[in-house]
């Protein structure tokens, strides 16, 4: 297992030149992927103010990021540095698949305006997002259902994607999207033998070094070689996830947990209307503005980077399949049944 | 050799809800009275988790963890204790306020006191003042513990401070508030009597606030 903590390098803070910093990060797994998008938006963000700083607050840490998972389903697929429990993981997994939560959108109450399901499942552009009762001119679009038929039609396709910002009325609320659009992409998977399989790839994807070219800005372990991954797939999925802004530290993590079991249902849906085995392919997910919020530099101090310099990966991690996460995975579905019995 | 009391609280740390079950039960096998099972067992080992997130030693999943580590354990022995035992520290209501549909801080908070050794009675989220009033006065509670992740609800907690002068309750309840947007100015505005930016520091507050 890769330690993303050993592949960071940090060459200190970029100048301010008005620029924004666009970096990037590479993981074989989710937590691996995402911690080392953490690290290094720490070393080599920018130093920016924001609307959301409080007074005394350092400068919030920004930049452009593009995160790249191998193998987005591949244990372990949670790391620990998530501010809630395994249960709400949970939860948010299937606020996002199932639209669990989607009754609490409710601004005229002050709740929510949208969730992502809502948005992927139903979308209905509205003029005013200050009530729910306000009606949309256009019949909702199910986004997710027109890609699952059209990449089962037109494996070929490149117009498989959803979106979420209605440019109507998100621009007037408090807190718009910060998804704003998934885009997915079938590729055919060659036989093991079509790759280029021999004993320099057979290590461990993930445990390696991490490759800089000149200008690159590329960071992780070396990709693994085509046609290794499925070898039992006709067909990979590949999701990218487009992100207008997003709380790096407290929100990316659940955030790609759920994008990337989102892709997972995706590909199993759309194999089974083709009839062909589609695996999960490679999952990219990209922020315009990526950042670590100034109020949080204390707490990311003094225990993410604390633990990330004191414990080794494989312990700032769990296993989806760990007895102890399936037991609070169980809880918080049972909490979600009382959610649902109790209605709106 | 570790006493089944020492062994509960190391899987209490562990987050081991299984391992806490069978050790409850091999502690009631041995005899062991329940108020020892908890405050020497459960609450020791939640007392070492609340140090370590303190220090920054722990993630706050694995507090979660080994909140339902203990809370298993609990669910064993609570039915078990005589009537008066089960009062601990205090009691203290919380709730995220009417309009806040967020609860992941909340929760964390009420494990936290929980582990502190105090009773918590946990009203869930969008809750209106008179229902959180209505619960200080049924559970004779110590303390209000509220929580707001939106600005847009932050009025909400001086409102239900009113209705609990309203009510005549104010003289007898403590309140505390947090949440992601609340200062100690803010809390200090709205006539809170304390403000914790996290949770290890809301279990200090609520000690604190009750002279413990």
């Amino acid at each position: 297992m890769g330690d993303p903590a050993e592949t960071t390098n940090s060459p200190g803070p970029p100048p301010a030149d008005g620029d924004i910093p666009a970096l990037s990060a590479r993981g074989r797994t989710v937590p691996e992927a995402w911690e080392r998008s953490v690290l290094e938006l720490w070393e080599r963000g920018a130093r920016v103010r924001t609307e959301y700083d409080r007074e005394g607050d350092p400068p919030s840490r920004d930049s452009t990021m593009l995160i790249v998972v191998e193998e987005p389903m591949a244990e372990p697929r949670i790391h620990l540095a998530f501010p809630g429990g395994v249960e709400d993981l949970e939860k948010y997994r299937q606020e996002v698949l199932f639209g669990v939560h989607d009754h609490w959108v409710r601004p005229e109450e002050g709740k929510w305006t949208y969730t992502y399901h809502q948005r992927l499942t139903a979308y209905a552009p509205v003029a005013d997002l200050s009530s729910s009762k306000v009606r949309s001119p256009f019949q909702p679009v199910d986004q997710l259902e027109y890609i699952i038929g059209k990449l089962s039609r037109s494996p070929h396709s490149r117009r498989a994607q959803g979106i979420t910002w209605m440019p109507t009325a998100d621009p007037a609320t408090d807190d718009p999207p910060c998804l704003q659009r998934i885009w997915c992409r079938l590729l055919p998977v060659d036989g093991p033998g079509a790759g280029c399989r021999g004993p320099g790839n057979d290590r461990v994807p993930g445990a390696g070094g991490r490759e800089r070219g000149a200008g690159s800005v590329v960071s992780g372990p070396r990709p693994p070689a085509p046609g290794t991954r499925h070898p039992d797939a006709e067909y990979a999925l590949n999701l990218n996830t487009h992100w207008r802004s997003r709380d790096a530290y407290k929100a990316a993590f659940m955030n790609m947990y759920a994008l990337t079991d989102l892709q997972r249902w995706l590909a199993e849906e759309i194999g089974r209307r083709m009839g062909r085995k589609v695996a999960v392919g490679r999952y990219v997910d990209i922020s315009d503005s990526y950042h670590i919020y100034g109020a949080y530099f204390q707490e990311f101090n003094e225990r993410f980077l604390k633990l990330v310099r004191e414990r080794p990966f494989d312990r700032r991690v769990w296993r989806s399949d760990d007895r102890r996460v399936q037991a609070a995975i169980l809880a918080g579905r049972e909490q979600l049944e009382k959610e649902s019995a109790r209605g709106p | 050799m570790a006493s089944v009391l020492e062994e509960m609280a190391q899987a209490v740390i562990d987050g081991d809800g299984e391992r806490v079950a069978e050790l409850v039960k091999t502690a009631l096998s041995e005899k062991v009275a329940p108020s020892r099972i908890i405050n020497d067992g459960l609450v020791a080992g939640m007392g070492v988790v609340g140090e370590r997130f303190k220090n920054g030693e722990f993630f706050i999943p694995e507090v979660l963890m080994s909140a339902r580590a203990m809370h298993v354990g609990m669910a064993l022995v609570k039915p078990l204790l005589g009537s008066g035992e089960e009062k601990g520290r205090g009691t203290i209501v919380i709730c995220t306020v009417k309009g806040d549909v967020h609860d992941i801080g909340k929760n964390l908070v009420a494990m936290m006191l929980e582990g502190g050794g105090f009773r918590v009675v946990d009203l869930g989220t969008d809750v209106l003042p008179e229902r959180a009033v209505a619960a200080v006065r049924e559970h004779s509670a110590q303390v209000l513990a509220m929580s707001s992740l939106l600005t847009t609800t932050l009025a909400r907690m001086p409102e239900t401070i009113k209705a609990l002068e309203a009510a005549g309750l104010r003289g007898r309840v403590k309140v505390m508030v947090g949440g992601a947007p609340v200062t100690q100015a803010f809390a200090d505005r709205a006539g809170a009597d304390g403000y914790a930016p996290d949770a290890a520091l809301a279990v200090e507050l609520a000690r604190r606030l009750l002279g413990l």
